[in-house]
């Protein structure tokens, strides 16, 4: 599968594949899960937060001389899909001091089987915002593509979308990119893809129920 | 080229005189007087051989000939002073005198500059003799010798009058007649009176300090030749984060003199995260097995495991601690330890005023893989002295991973002089120094 050069992935180093055998393992404690996906997260927000802009700075530093470097441009907010998606808040506040973060609450319709908005909290300027989409799993796709169109009814320009996710899937991408193919997405890992009932192979399991309550 | 730091070679005095001739009071003398931390006092005491049984027994009644050459044993006090010489790590036996036999427990010398020898038998075997750079003799009369053992005898160790006579005159003066006095001309130095003989101990320590200026001199020497003769790039010695724009960005953060506190440690940390994920990605590209997991869906995957329980931290107190929140972040577990390394300010020597590893290294695992951090390296010296000290306890050079923020050229390459096998990761290196003061931001102190 060819990727759009929107679809950015961590370098598949030994420390990383190692970091996710740990949490792919169902015999893995909730103590351990934590710390190795919490690793994850910060790897990717990092990666992240490389696809911000930037403007040439000049410092003067405390023995005196000049260096010229680069300063940080543009507000970013987060927007964690809740449950899951609210793991990766802190990743992101470790890395950016007092950063604003808004809640999505997308859940499954009992009767069309439909992805259906029941709430959401964003900042009121986020049209004016880098925003950092927060899901761990993106497996159909179906909550995420939701999210960014609520975040583009709010509007945010789709290039200024960020996705960062752990695991996601050939079918999930495809789905992104042919429907946002200006949101980027960060991702750590493409697994193979979905079995018949929508799990994700190989997968991780339930990445809320793991983080939050197993 | 081989860096020699200064607790190879110590200078070895020796104190030998008879039993209440004031050697204790002598080398306790030198030691305060001379007021630095690496010195130590090593008593032959520690080498008593074991006792059998029977032994033991006559020991209890003060029947047991302590003052004898054969109660010690020379070969293990060889072994051990070889060792110490050669500044390895050594491990010194203790001996009970209550229960007259070794105790289970050893005393680590480490790191010592100066070690004192002291003891009857200190100046008796010629292998000794040859490991000592300063031989003294105290002379004391034997009345006063007898008087202050009695009043130790029966004041410190709860013995008889009568008992303690006994053995005075059986073993003790007997025997420094017939085996301790000759060693007297061995000495380079006889002392009468003993810590009395405040000329006689001024001459000595005018001497001693004579002979570790010098020795801190060819030290300085030594670190200023290390990597001099090297005109490799020094990013091909490193390794370096990928360039990026965020990195660059906190780069200026760092640098600006006008960032704040908060700034500063927040940066600071997102930087050491970076860093030591880059270091633990070193680590990983050679130590990692296959494992196959199982998915809660009940998948295979092919993937590998992370031995981080052959991981551990060493920081450099205190600009190597600004590492540690992202060091407990990165590894489970974590077990950490810490050196103080401090440049005298008049001689700009590096000395090691703190040394303590994890267990995990003095256990001596050999695959043991450790990150040896510090805030930035100015002129290497004390980096160099930092991994000759996991070196000297049995951590394998290409296993060493040193983490700094910021380095000048000239300290990579005698840190690359002296270890060429460590892998250092490194945040920024630059010809010039753009600030020296990353610990005080990071403490405000």
């Amino acid at each position: 599968m060819s990727l759009s050069q929107n679809v950015i992935l961590l370098n598949p180093t030994n420390q990383l594949t190692g970091l996710y055998t740990t949490i792919r393992d169902k015999s893995t404690s909730r103590a351990d899960f934590i710390f190795y996906s919490d690793r994850i997260i910060r790897l990717l927000v990092e990666k992240g937060l490389d696809l911000l802009p930037v403007e040439p700075h000049s410092v003067t530093t405390p023995t005196g001389q000049a260096f010229t470097g680069v300063r940080f441009q543009g507000h970013i907010c987060g927007v964690s899909i809740m449950r899951a998606g609210e793991s990766m808040e802190q990743g992101l506040r470790d890395c950016c001091r007092s950063v604003r973060i808004g809640k999505i609450l997308i859940q499954r319709d009992e009767e069309t089987a439909m992805p259906k908005l029941f709430y959401d909290k964003l900042p009121e300027d986020i049209a004016d915002r880098y925003v950092f989409l927060l899901d761990p799993m993106l497996a159909t796709g179906g909550s995420a593509l939701m999210a960014v169109e609520v975040l583009k009814s709010r509007g945010v320009p789709e290039e200024r979308i960020i996705f960062l996710n752990i695991v996601s899937t050939p079918e999930g991408i495809q789905k992104f990119t042919d429907k946002f193919p200006r949101v980027r997405i960060v991702s750590g890992c493409i697994d193979e893809g979905l079995d018949e009932s929508n799990f994700v192979r190989p997968g991780l399991g339930d990445f809320g129920d793991r983080y939050y309550c197993i | 080229m081989e860096y020699v730091p200064p607790w190879k070679e110590p200078y070895f005095i020796a104190i030998a005189g008879c039993s209440g001739s004031g050697k204790t009071s002598v080398s306790s003398w030198i030691i305060q007087k001379l007021n630095v931390p690496w010195t130590i006092i090593l008593s032959m005491d520690n080498f008593y051989r074991e006792l059998t049984n029977e032994q033991r027994a006559l020991a209890f009644e003060s029947n047991w000939d302590f003052d004898s050459p054969d109660a010690i044993d020379f070969d293990l006090a060889i072994e051990v002073l070889q060792s110490i010489k050669k500044g390895k790590k050594t491990d010194v036996p203790n001996y009970s005198f209550t229960e007259h036999k070794r105790t289970d427990r050893t005393t680590i010398i480490y790191g010592a500059n100066i070690v004192i020898l002291e003891g009857i038998y200190a100046l008796y075997d010629k292998r000794v003799l040859d490991l000592v750079d300063l031989k003294i003799f105290v002379q004391e009369d034997y009345d006063v010798c007898m008087a202050r053992r009695l009043h130790r005898d029966i004041l410190h160790r709860g013995r008889e009058l009568r008992l303690s006579i006994k053995q005075w005159e059986r073993f003790v003066k007997p025997n420094f007649i017939r085996n301790i006095q000759p060693t007297e001309k061995e000495a380079d130095i006889i002392v009468p009176n003993g810590v009395e003989n405040k000329i006689a101990l001024n001459l000595l320590l005018t001497h001693i300090r004579l002979r570790l200026k010098t020795k801190s001199a060819q030290h300085l020497a030594e670190l200023a030749k290390l990597g001099r003769n090297c005109d490799q790039d020094v990013r091909d010695l490193v390794r370096l984060p990928q360039y990026s724009t965020q990195l660059n960005g906190i780069h200026t953060i760092l640098l600006d003199a006008k960032t704040s506190r908060a700034d500063f440690i927040f940066y600071f940390n997102r930087m050491a995260d970076i860093l030591v994920s880059l270091a633990l990605e070193t680590v990983f590209e050679s130590s990692v097995e296959s494992k196959t997991v199982t998915t809660p869906t009940k998948r295979q995957f092919k993937g590998l495991y992370l031995p981080f329980d052959k991981v551990c931290a060493v920081t450099m107190i205190r600009g190597g601690e600004c590492f540690e929140s992202a060091l407990k972040a990165s590894i489970p577990t974590l077990s950490l330890g810490r050196l103080l390394i401090q440049r005298n300010t008049k001689t700009g020597e590096p000395e090691l005023h703190i040394s303590r590893l994890p267990p995990i290294i003095t256990e001596g695992c050999s695959e043991l893989k450790v990150l040896l951090t510090d805030a930035q390296i100015l002129s290497g010296a004390a980096a160099v002295m930092a991994v000759q000290i996991l070196v000297d306890h049995g951590v394998q050079q290409q296993n060493i991973v040193f983490i700094v923020y910021s380095s000048s050229e000239i300290g990579i390459r005698r840190l690359h002089a002296a270890f060429p096998e460590i892998s250092v990761v490194v945040g920024r290196v630059s010809p010039s120094i753009l600030s020296s003061d990353y610990d005080r931001c990071y403490y405000g102190t």
